[in-house]
């Protein structure tokens, strides 16, 4: 069984080959090209999930670089930007990035109480020198300038959903301020699935607004993303792909890699024209290597089991 | 590698590598393994492929015959122990999307799989719903003791917060989900729509958003024909949602693109164009709003799609000209709502129709036939089945107020008591619309002291909550303090009013009225003109951006009347302009008064009596008595100015007659005697009109509270009328025709008296 999201479960010795496509991403870290997000497609079932865990895996013990994993069909329930990025803040912050705006407001927020909530935006704002523009536009509810001559408004949906708003902002704030001084990571898999909203958030927010359009130069961040068409989707986002380095699919395991991937799952005790089936119908891509490591493990289990 | 079982395997090339549908023959395969070790293993690994994410419990309900503890446990421990159950985040299990589309593809095969499959998702959409249902319940309550956990515990309310609003959220997606998987153009489509209006109408957006966005998810890849009626769907609630944001110019961008399209269904055709005049009214755009409902009702014209709430649009019509002060166009189309309404047999419909005529009737001082309206929409009320007769009573009880409140004071007692009856447990806009009519009511008849309690109590219930009905109590109170002549209250009060629409980040509109407000109780006093001109001038910038007519008129008679009151004559004819301004439009009061004045200034009398009669006119009809008091006692004045003393005498003469009239209103006292009988009676309207676990217990209950009532003040045919239909309610026809004519007895010499005696008359009444 895998685990939540996140690499505790992942297994290193259970993980074969992607040399290749490891390689990019370590040279995506060492910032010498103009690449800033590694963008892996392939189809359902051919190991990019365990890809993405390998990458997290290798942020966290080898290169020790703060790194955050969120599987974005799980928001599948809950289409929302701010879900995504609490969770993309807990994973940092737990690694050593510190949010503390974000956080300030974002429990505010959850007070309910515009006065509360304006006062923590004018720390921040004058910490952060205006750069939450949330906090200076007018015709927001959460004018400081107004709040000084008028007073707080009282907290309604829509000052909510300003207030959301805001919270995104000193995210982004906060990341690209740590991204000066540090690498980041942020890899989401599963891009193009059924959380839409969020993956534009992304894909608009994050990556076109923020990284493309070099709205925050000289930054760290590297992000990783995975899905079965990204490649198609990108291509039709974006005509400029020189932040991009796409992975369009992932390498062909050899014969012997995938003999080592059946081996690492405790799958040795196939019989071998059943292995030797599995094997040619993943090389020839008529089976994936999700449904035939479970083909497998469920053979094992029912036939193999000791009487 | 081989264990000596290999010759027992299956084909594997044939069965999956050379199969047409390999997703299908990989699930195939995995259950037939599956099945060898264990049925219920093999039936957890299909069921759990359907919903997004599961856990024991969940499972537990879709599998087909309940087995035991230590069998499903047994069995779900090797379920999430293979490589295809991953845990989600929320710490729940879901299916490897490959395995899992391989399962659904499996499902989908054949007749018995795809019914099969239907079962499961009416189920887990049934097990959602629950889920959601419990939430409702659990987030009400959070809200009843937020205050009190923010004291307690204030660290642990974010957590709790988050915690509720996603178990509200997430069951509702889940349930509408597998809603749309099922049937998305049919009960999946009717269910969202469903769920969104109710958290529309509960005003939690936030949650609209959620659900919109992820049933568009749901829907976005589907490849057959709905898919585009679907997007239409899409695009219309997104204009909701624009709406809910305040953003009027968005929603109407929105529907401009959905209205282009040529094949759009009716029915969002139409609703879409009604959104689109909604947004207009919003932003007091009358005259657009005008012409965007015409185009509405032309849709309705030949077949109409929505012919259930046909009525409604032309009240709504009736609405914006009301808005624009146009009765006789108001009254156009009240009576073409009334008649929707009839043709199907909407008695809902027709009684609302027919208390909104009695209002417009009466505001033009036809009395007479706004009894007769309001006796008939009376006794649609009383005879409409339980719940639909509340609604429709407290809105009759607050019409009644507002038409009869100023003329005749014990009718305003009596109805606010039955609409205050009416209305226990309804939301706060309801009571401080039920509180309002009263207060002005009160305020027309002089009894400021009361007006003034009644307002307290108001203010004292909303604490500091309900910003938005807050600021109305303001505007009431404003007019109250203005009426009872106490000017430099009244401007304060307005100019807290700005600041509270200021603070609250209000629309223009509310800003803009406010500022209006402001603007016309300053131009009364002389130290305020100043800044009467400030309030006037940047009210006047928001109604110009707003494109408001109407409020553009309303600042540039303040303009006018400072002018005036400093002396430039010259200055407040140019801001008059020639005539007044949007002729019908309920803004010649004022233009008529400061052009009064200013031309009684320069000496040119015909000219401000002509303005002056014109204006009492307007008052007279109205029922404004104490406006016309005041205006007759300046055009006395004016008359003798210019010598025409015998007419002067003849003014006020009528004055005179006016004055006893206001006096006598003014003399009227509540006493305890009627105020028990009031409360009698609107005991006995709210129980003949609530839901009731036992009908009959409540109409008895009704008729004894009656009979009180007219033991404690004999005189008002009210209880009596009232009472007979609860003995109708009771199907004692005798006692209700015996008690309905005894109230046309009472009701002799009112002009309720002629539509109660028909009444009285009809067959519901007699034993024939």
């Amino acid at each position: 069984m895998n685990g939540p999201a996140g690499v505790s479960d992942f297994d290193p010795d259970r993980f074969i080959d992607r040399e290749v496509e490891a390689k990019r991403f370590e040279v995506l870290l060492g910032l010498a090209t103009p690449h800033r997000i590694l963008a892996v497609s392939d189809d359902s079932g051919w190991g990019k999930s365990a890809f993405l865990k390998k990458l997290k895996f290798l942020c966290d013990f080898d290169h020790r670089i703060p790194a955050a994993l969120i599987p974005l069909e799980e928001f599948d329930d809950c289409p929302d930007e701010l879900e995504l990025v609490s969770d993309v803040v807990d994973q940092l912050t737990e690694a050593g990035v510190p949010f503390p705006s974000f956080h300030k407001l974002n429990r505010q927020r959850s007070f309910h109480d515009s006065g509360i909530f304006v006062d923590s935006l004018r720390g921040i704002v004058n910490a952060s020198n205006a750069s939450i523009s949330g906090g200076q536009v007018a015709g927001t509810i959460f004018n400081i300038e107004r709040y000084d001559s008028v007073g707080a408004p009282d907290w309604t949906d829509e000052a909510n959903r300003q207030a959301k708003q805001l919270c995104l902002e000193a995210f982004l704030t906060e990341l690209f301020t740590a991204a000066q001084q540090r690498k980041i990571v942020i890899i989401f898999d599963n891009v193009g699935s059924v959380a839409r909203q969020p993956q534009r958030w992304v894909l608009k927010t994050l990556v076109t607004d923020r990284i493309v359009a070099e709205r925050v130069a000289g930054h760290k961040l590297i992000i990783v993303m995975a899905g079965e068409k990204l490649e198609r989707q990108l291509r039709s986002l974006f005509s400029d792909l020189a932040c991009f380095d796409l992975i369009p699919v992932l390498g062909v395991l050899r014969p012997e890699h995938i003999d080592q991937l059946f081996e690492a799952h405790n799958l040795e005790g196939l019989p071998s024209d059943y292995l030797a089936l599995l094997r040619h119908g993943i090389l020839a891509r008529e089976v994936s290597l999700a449904g035939a490591l479970t083909l497998a493990d469920v053979y094992c289990k029912v036939r193999l089991k000791p009487k | 590698m081989s264990n000596g079982q290999g010759e027992q395997m299956p084909g594997l090339q044939d069965s999956i590598t050379d199969a047409a549908d390999p997703q299908a023959a990989l699930a195939a395969e995995l259950i037939k393994y599956a099945s060898e070790a264990n049925p219920l293993l093999a039936e957890l690994i299909q069921v759990a492929a359907v919903p997004r994410k599961f856990d024991d419990s969940l499972l537990r309900l879709l599998v087909g015959r309940p087995p035991s503890d230590k069998e499903f446990s047994s069995a779900f421990s090797t379920l999430i122990d293979t490589p295809f159950v991953l845990r989600r985040r929320d710490g729940r299990y879901r299916i490897h999307a490959e395995i899992r589309r391989a399962m659904l593809t499996q499902f989908a095969a054949t007749d018995v799989g795809r019914e099969t499959l239907a079962g499961l998702n009416r189920r887990l959409a049934d097990y959602y719903q629950d889920e959601h249902e419990q939430a409702r319940t659990v987030s009400y309550q959070f809200d009843v003791v937020d205050a009190l956990l923010r004291q307690v515990s204030a660290d642990r309310v974010p957590a709790m917060r988050s915690a509720v609003e996603n178990q509200l959220v997430m069951p509702l997606i889940e349930a509408q989900h597998h809603r749309t998987v099922i049937d998305p153009a049919g009960t999946g489509l009717d269910h969202f729509r469903r769920s969104f209006e109710l958290y529309e109408s509960e005003r939690q957006f936030e949650v609209c958003l959620l659900l919109l966005r992820s049933w568009w998810n749901d829907i976005e890849d589907l490849t057959d024909d709905t898919v585009n009626v679907l997007y239409d769907w899409y695009l219309h609630y997104q204009i909701h949602l624009a709406l809910a944001q305040k953003d009027g110019p968005r929603a109407r961008e929105i529907a401009d693109e959905l209205l282009a399209k040529p094949d759009v269904e009716p029915r969002i055709r139409l609703m879409t164009q009604g959104l689109v005049t909604r947004s207009l009214i919003t932003e007091c755009r009358f005259a657009e709003a005008l012409r965007e409902i015409e185009k509405e009702i032309a849709l309705r014209a030949d077949d109409d799609p929505d012919p259930t709430n046909r009525w409604f649009v032309f009240a709504l019509q009736a609405g914006i000209h009301r808005s624009l002060f146009d009765g006789d166009a108001e009254q156009a189309s009240l009576w073409l709502a009334l008649e929707a309404a009839r043709s199907t047999q909407n008695r809902v419909g027709e009684a609302a129709m027919l208390s909104e005529l009695s209002a417009v009737q009466a505001r033009q001082g036809n009395l007479v036939e706004a009894g007769a309206q309001a006796i008939q929409a009376l006794h649609i009320a009383r005879t409409l089945p339980v719940p639909a007769a509340a609604k429709v009573a407290q809105q009759i009880a607050v019409q009644m107020v507002r038409s009869f409140g100023a003329s005749e004071p014990r009718l305003a007692d009596l109805f606010h008591t039955e609409a205050t009856y009416l209305s226990r447990g309804g939301d706060i806009r309801a009571f401080v619309t039920v509180e309002g009519v009263y207060v002005t009511a009160l305020t027309d008849t002089a009894q400021f002291g009361r007006a003034h309690q009644v307002l307290d109590q108001v203010e004292a219930r909303f604490g500091d909550q309900n910003a938005a009905e807050r600021s109305t109590v303001l505007m009431y109170r404003a007019n109250l303090l203005n009426a009872e002549g106490r000017a430099r209250e009244a401007v304060d009060l307005n100019r807290r009013n700005v600041d509270e629409a200021e603070r609250q980040r209000g629309t223009k509109w509310s800003v803009a009225a406010a500022l209006t407000n402001a603007a016309t109780a300053q131009m009364r006093i002389g130290d305020l003109l100043d800044d009467a001109c400030t309030c006037a001038d940047r009210a006047r910038g928001l109604w110009l951006e707003m494109g408001n007519a109407r409020g553009v008129a309303r600042v540039d008679v303040v303009r006018a009347e400072v002018s005036r009151r400093r002396g430039n004559y010259a200055g407040a004819r140019a801001a008059l302009g020639d005539g007044p301004p949007l002729q019908s439009k309920g803004l010649e009061e004022n233009w008529y008064w400061t052009a009064a004045n200013t031309a009684a200034a320069v000496e040119s009398l015909d000219e401000a009596v002509g303005h002056m009669y014109a204006l009492l006119e307007i008052l007279n009809r109205g029922g404004q008595f104490r406006e016309a008091a005041q205006a007759k006692a300046r055009l006395v004045q004016i008359l003798m100015y210019a010598g025409r003393q015998e007419e002067a005498a003849e003014v006020a003469a009528r004055l005179s007659q006016l004055m006893d009239r206001l006096t006598a209103l003014g003399k009227y006292r509540v006493n305890d005697a009627s105020q028990l009988a009031d409360e009698h009676d609107g005991r006995a309207v709210r129980q003949l009109s609530v839901v009731s676990d036992r009908p009959r217990e409540a109409a008895r209950s009704a008729v004894e509270h009656l009979q009180d009532a007219q033991s404690a003040d004999p005189g008002p045919f009210w209880y009596a009328f009232n009472q007979a239909y609860a003995y109708l309610r009771l199907g004692d026809r005798g006692s209700a025709g015996r008690i309905i004519r005894l109230a046309a007895e009472k009701a002799a010499g009112t002009v309720f008296a002629e539509p109660i005696a028909s009444l009285a008359s009809t067959t519901e009444f007699s034993l024939q």
